[in-house]
């Protein structure tokens, strides 16, 4: 038994050539077809031009510190949001009428306007030019968007050209209206704005007045004066209460004193005696009379004898005298009364009886009453002056205290008016502020707002004086001499270096995946031993044949394959639509153009 | 000295085997040792040479530089066949169409036209024979005839114009192969191809290892094996498990068929 040893293959660069000679069928079935296709691809895919606008963005010629433009976005966004509405179903449209674009894309065309549309779209590029700027007030460099580039490809350079400059020119229209447009919408809202604060202004200053009037007196600048008028009023009330207190005494005094004096005047004879007149003796025996009438009742002897002497006197003096002497004596009643009531209290009898002696001579006085009516002033007035004299400063004293009183209500009402005053001054002074407050915020406000506006309506007159940012036409587009793409050149140069990539990865792929046993070398170092004889392919004639038969269909089948795929290629990207206006056929426009567009030739018209 | 001692004792047991019981009649196949070893009366059939050509055997071959691998391969197989006194070779592959057949046939053709030997090549494919198609041939009977159907020898085998080349070929496709090829009578008849002369070289053409069980059961009655490997088709777990398969009989040596990979340089060494 042999032991057949089974070794690993190592790998020699022989052996990467036999492995490209050997597969080199799998290699060409691989590289022929992809450089087939990359030529057909090179030659077949048509031009396609593209023609370029390019747009500065000037900055605006009156500095910005003078008049601070609306529009403060960056270049970049505004070129992009105005591209947004260049790019507008309306605007598309207006450019596919007047170039009558529906024509010149019919694929598209058939399949709606959107479709056309969005051929415009995909066609146009936007891209921006940008370059270091010293920034004015920082003083470094930045970068900064200072152009931009408008572009259209289409398979017609003609076409291209005029798109472009549809395109450039709705750039242009649409920054000049959308900057004016912000200008003016800045301004307009500004002066709404203003409108309402000025209202919110004049409210206020409405609500302001009222809580004044309200309040007035209790408002905080009055402070001062009030706690002054409290002070005087203070002052005053305590001189008034002063004076009545005086006064009070004074009458206190007078009317003792008033008690004491007789209201008559005594007579006196030569000889300095006190003479009675009929009506002295009788308004003394009237006097003592009273007196004693309140000691004794009525039926007392003493108390009859002198009513009848006081009658009989009364019919001397005239009855006139009835009514004055029981009014005198009244009053003196009354008066001892009160000098009673003073000393005594009210249990005390003398009080008692002369509070009896006083009503009964009231009574009695009603009774004589209406009956006599002479002399009675005469006999009424008191004729002593010091009596006189003593009453007129009580009644002085009495009307004086009277008006005291009255002062000094006033007074302590005013006081306490003051006071109140003085208690609500600090919700007032609260409310107060809050209201200020709310007007000068509102006051402020305003200030803002139309230092604003002033700035609006400046902004909005650059503008409309086209003296802000503003776009200009750099470079018009022209109609491109030179395709855009393809790169023939490099399609083809590319697909060979993929063709042949393809080629040899499939062959490592393959011979990777290849387990079989390979060569002689392999044989024998799996063996261990060489084999005895290595026999090559026999090849018959017939062999020899067919191998030459295979190789001339390939080479054919080759050969037709390239020339239906030239046909196809020519067939299907080949623009055969004739310019706008032009009616020319299309055999004479398309391979007119194929040569121009440049490339390679390669011979397989 | 061995080898006169040897050959003596061969020739003398040949002489006693024709001294031996002669049987003749119809009762049992004729035995070739009956005869003399060296020849049997097959058909003689004349191929024409571009029958042969389009075969790919060697004989035919125009380019006479496609000789030399062959001849390369039947110095070597002579070389190890005598060193080891082994008389009897099979030829089979991994898997079909590695060549194996046509191996075998321009290996005997090789054999037979440069060295003093009796060459018998013998058809054991029995599903699939084709040596015979080789040689634009068919014949009336085949080998299982013979073992089955109790066919003579003569009747079977034939000889393509190539000089001590005797082909005996199948006919029709057997199902049960592989018992007959471990059968008694398939052992007499390898015996009696053998003879006891150390000239006679029995090439057998078996069919793939690995697509059935033959190769195993024949392997008893053969003295080696001849492995023939078909390059850039013939996979290495392919060969493994041939090898395995074949562990326990005397590979000879391995054929790397239709290959590429031939260098001038390997054929200028004839060891002869």
């Amino acid at each position: 038994m042999q032991q057949h040893t089974i070794q690993q293959h190592t790998i020699s660069l022989k052996d990467y050539s036999a492995v490209l000679v050997r597969r080199r069928g799998q290699i060409i079935a691989v590289i022929v077809p992809l450089l087939l296709i990359s030529i057909a691809l090179a030659v077949g895919l048509p031009s396609v031009y593209q023609s370029t606008a390019t747009i500065l963005v000037e900055q605006q010629n009156i500095p910005e510190d003078l008049v601070t433009s609306t529009v403060t976005s960056y270049a970049d966004e505004r070129i992009q949001l105005i591209s947004r509405r260049v790019m507008s179903r309306e605007n598309l449209d207006k450019v596919i009428e007047k170039l009558k674009l529906q024509s010149h894309y019919k694929e598209e065309a058939q399949l709606g306007m959107g479709a056309v549309r969005q051929r415009l779209t995909q066609g146009t590029a936007l891209e921006m030019v940008s370059a270091e700027v010293v920034n004015p007030r920082s003083g470094r460099e930045q970068l900064v968007t200072i152009a931009f580039t408008v572009s259209y490809e289409d398979e017609s350079p003609e076409f291209a050209q005029q798109i472009a400059n549809e395109l450039a020119a709705l750039y242009l229209e649409e920054n000049r209206t959308s900057r004016m447009q912000l200008a003016t919408d800045t301004a307009a809202f500004l002066s709404h704005e203003a409108e309402k604060v000025k209202a919110h202004m004049a409210e206020l200053e409405a609500r302001l007045a009222n809580f004044k009037e309200q309040n007035i007196g209790a408002l905080p600048e009055q402070r001062d004066l009030n706690l002054q008028l409290i002070e005087r009023t203070e002052r005053e009330l305590i001189n008034v209460q002063n004076q009545i207190r005086t006064l009070e005494e004074r009458r206190i005094y007078l009317q003792s004193e008033l008690a004491q004096v007789s209201p008559y005047n005594a007579i006196y004879s030569s000889q300095g005696d006190r003479v009675l007149t009929a009506d002295g003796r009788l308004r003394s025996l009237q006097a003592e009379y009273a007196s004693l009438s309140a000691r004794y009742s009525s039926d007392h002897p003493d108390i009859v004898r002198m009513s009848r002497e006081i009658r009989a006197l009364e019919g001397e003096a005239g009855g006139g005298t009835d009514r004055a002497a029981l009014i005198q004596q009244v009053h003196t009643l009354q008066q001892q009364l009160a000098a009673a009531r003073e000393r005594y209290a009210s249990e005390h009898p003398d009080v008692k009886r002369l509070e009896r002696a006083v009503a009964k001579a009231e009574d009695e006085l009603k009774a004589v009453g209406a009956s006599s009516s002479r002399g009675v002033a005469s006999a009424a007035v008191p004729d002593n002056p010091a009596y006189i004299q003593l009453k007129a400063n009580l009644e002085a004293a009495q009307s004086e205290l009277h008006a005291l009183k009255i002062s000094e209500s006033t007074l302590k009402t005013k006081l306490a008016a003051l006071e109140a005053r003085i208690s609500k001054a600090p919700s007032v002074e609260r409310e107060y502020s809050v209201l200020m407050r709310d007007y000068e915020d509102a006051r402020s406000r305003y200030k803002e707002i139309t230092a604003k506006q002033t700035t609006a309506e400046l902004a909005k007159s650059l503008e409309s004086e086209q003296k802000g940012d503003r776009f200009i036409l750099l470079e018009s587009p022209v109609v491109p001499e030179a395709p855009l793409r393809p790169k023939r050149l490099a399609i083809v140069f590319l697909g060979a270096i993929l063709s042949i990539g393809g080629g040899i990865g499939t062959a490592v792929v393959m011979e990777g995946m290849d387990s079989s046993v390979r060569g002689r070398k392999a044989l024998t170092e799996l063996l261990g031993t060489p084999p005895l004889a290595v026999i090559p392919y026999i090849e018959t004639k017939v062999d020899i044949r067919r191998k030459k038969w295979w190789r001339v269909a390939t080479a054919v089948t080759s050969i037709l394959g390239f020339a239906l795929l030239m046909i196809w290629a020519y067939s299907r990207f080949m623009p055969l639509s004739p310019l706008p206006g032009q009616e020319g056929t299309p055999a004479t426009m398309a391979p007119a153009r194929a040569v121009e567009g440049g490339g390679p030739t390669n011979g397989v018209k | 000295m061995e080898r006169i001692k040897k050959a003596l004792e061969l020739a003398r047991q040949s002489r006693m085997q024709d001294q031996g019981t002669v049987r003749t009649g119809e009762s049992s196949p004729p035995r070739l040792a009956d005869r003399q070893p060296i020849d049997i009366d097959g058909a003689k059939i004349q191929v024409p040479a571009d029958v042969l050509e389009y075969h790919r055997i060697v004989s035919g071959l125009q380019d006479r530089a496609l000789m030399a691998p062959y001849k390369m391969l039947r110095t070597q197989v002579l070389q190890r066949m005598q060193q080891s006194q082994w008389t009897t070779l099979a030829v089979t592959g991994p898997r079909e169409n590695v060549g194996k057949t046509l191996t075998a046939v321009n290996l005997a053709v090789s054999l037979a036209s440069s060295s003093n030997h009796a060459v018998f090549l013998v058809e054991l494919d029995l599903r699939r024979p084709s040596i015979h198609t080789v040689f634009g041939y068919q014949p009336e009977y085949g080998i299982a005839e013979h073992l089955l159907d109790s066919i003579p020898i003569e009747k079977v085998a034939f000889s393509p114009g190539v000089e001590r080349l005797t082909v005996i070929p199948g006919t029709r496709a057997l199902e049960h192969s592989s018992e007959l090829l471990s059968s008694p009578a398939m052992q007499q008849f390898v015996e009696q191809l053998k003879g006891r002369d150390a000239r006679r070289l029995c090439i057998f053409d078996l069919p793939p290892v690995l697509m059935s069980d033959d190769v195993l059961a024949f392997s008893p009655l053969v003295d080696a094996l001849l492995l023939v490997v078909e390059d850039g088709k013939t996979t290495r777990e392919d060969l493994n498990r041939s090898l395995e398969l074949i562990a326990d009989l005397h590979l000879i040596g391995t054929v790397l068929n239709k290959s590429e990979d031939v260098i001038k340089s390997d054929y200028s060494y004839q060891a002869y």
